[in-house]
């Protein structure tokens, strides 16, 4: 056996780790640096907070539309040429996203750090065949649905009842609207492009397959990675579903149904992994948003106590309770977002001399 | 010459300088951006910057697009398709002799062993 001296003890040579002899080699530390200057677009992912106040705004008008709803005078609904006013703040709460931080990015960001376009950047063309694809298939899904039920109650009785130029006309509308989903679901569902990388796994995979503590490696790798994606959104969202139902149990709600609490659990877990997510690069030069984040997932349980449900004539019993809760979430947005702009335009003034 | 030596003989010499080396990676991960971008993200002198922009653009590596926004100059550089082509060649020689090298270490106590025995 040789022994090989490491610091003041030895130890077999067969014991050396390769991790601490590989990053000294030039083409490690190459591939290092590299990694670095590819990752750094990366970093500035909502440094200025603008996604954050886009998702925010969208979160907020989707809440208040219902309490909207109800301020609107009635002559608005009276005809068609007004009432399509109405439906402003839903195209405000589809687009808000989009719009806000690309005009911070334009107004703000870019003239103080300097402008880049992200390959994954989200399309004004795009997000409108998004919408338009959403709608086609809502509507085939809401036909079907219609259908189902009507030919579950007899074929017979609905034709004596509707007629067969009904019937027609929504074998018409379904035929269109699947249509229309599957030639735009073929244009918006597409593959992204991976995260730019120095490291090419394929290379790394094939070499490190050949030998049997490689591949316990990769096993590993592939095990933990797994785990990351599905045990963390599972493990979220059961803890907040926890605490929704202690609380309802104890002080805030006592008559809020199974599908009511489920829905409320989906919308304040997926929130708070998208909040972590969004800032994954930001949270080390903003550390404050780390108690942010148990504020967005506690304040929706206040938010149903302190804000009242609007009072609706129509039956939207689902939507009314989880309109407190969406206020909650995308005021908790909202302040972060106005925040870290705020933070980032102090951190980074105008250069007083434009470079070339 | 043995094969990691060979893999890092045969790098692009215009993008293994540091400086384009840095210019390079940060045009790839973008789809375009502009000279500010550059300056702050690599942390070089204006003049550094410009000369390392102008040998890139002088290899077709880059394209830059120079125009005013109101009164203030702007310079938008993006990577070519033959820039694009060049710096994937060179991030494989260098993931290719990263394993050659791990594979030497690793192959190294194999032959040790069986040497002795």
């Amino acid at each position: 056996m040789e022994l090989t001296k490491t610091g003041l003890c030895c130890k077999p040579d067969s014991m050396k780790d390769t991790r601490q002899i590989t990053p000294s080699s030039p083409d490690a530390k190459a591939l290092a640096e590299l990694q670095a200057q590819i990752r750094r677009n990366a970093t500035r992912t909502n440094i200025d907070g603008g996604f954050e106040l886009g998702w925010g705004v969208a979160i907020l008008l989707g809440g208040l539309d219902v309490y909207i709803a109800t301020a609107w005078p009635k002559w608005i609904f009276a005809s068609l040429w007004s009432s399509w006013v109405t439906c402003l703040p839903l195209l405000a709460m589809c687009f808000a996203p989009y719009a806000i931080p690309r005009a911070i990015n334009r107004w703000i960001t870019w003239p103080r750090i300097g402008y880049a376009v992200n390959p994954n950047e989200l399309k004004l063309g795009h997000l409108i065949k998004m919408l338009f694809f959403g709608l086609a298939l809502g509507e085939s899904m809401a036909i079907l649905i219609m259908l189902g039920l009507t030919l579950q109650a007899g074929w017979r009785p609905a034709l004596a009842h509707e007629g067969w130029r009904h019937l027609l006309w929504q074998a018409t509308k379904l035929l269109l609207s699947v249509a229309t989903a599957i030639y735009l679901g073929r244009k918006v569902i597409t593959k992204r492009q991976p995260m730019p990388s120095a490291y090419d796994a394929s290379v790394f995979n094939k070499s490190l397959a050949q030998t049997a503590g490689g591949r316990r490696l990769l096993r590993n790798v592939k095990l933990g990675m797994l785990l990351l994606v599905i045990g963390l959104p599972v493990a979220v969202t059961g803890m907040v579903w926890c605490v929704i139902r202690v609380a309802d149990l104890t002080t805030v709600h006592d008559d809020r149904g199974w599908r009511e609490l489920t829905m409320s659990t989906v919308i304040v877990a997926s929130n708070g992994l998208l909040y972590l997510m969004i800032n994954g690069a930001s949270i080390r030069r903003y550390k404050w948003k780390w108690l942010l984040l148990p504020v967005l997932l506690i304040a929706p349980l206040f938010a149903s106590a302190i804000i009242p449900e609007p009072a609706v004539n129509f039956d939207l019993t689902n939507v009314r309770s989880l309109t407190p809760v969406m206020i909650a979430i995308g005021l908790v947005w909202f302040l972060s977002g106005t925040v870290t702009l705020g933070v980032f335009m102090r951190q980074n003034p105008l250069p007083e001399e434009p470079a070339a | 010459m043995n094969e990691q030596l060979r893999a890092i003989a045969d790098l692009d010499r215009i993008i293994h300088e540091p400086g384009r080396m840095m210019i390079v990676a940060l045009l790839a991960a973008v789809d375009e951006c502009d000279f500010l971008y550059l300056l702050r993200e690599t942390e070089l002198h204006k003049g550094n910057l410009s000369t390392h922009l102008s040998r890139l653009e002088e290899s077709g590596y880059i394209n830059i697009e120079k125009s005013y926004r109101g009164k203030v100059p702007r310079t938008v550089v993006r990577l070519s398709p033959r820039g694009r082509a060049a710096f994937e060649e060179y991030r494989k020689s260098l993931n290719l002799a990263l394993v050659n090298h791990l594979q030497a270490i690793i192959e190294k106590p194999k032959k040790k062993n069986s040497g002795k025995s």
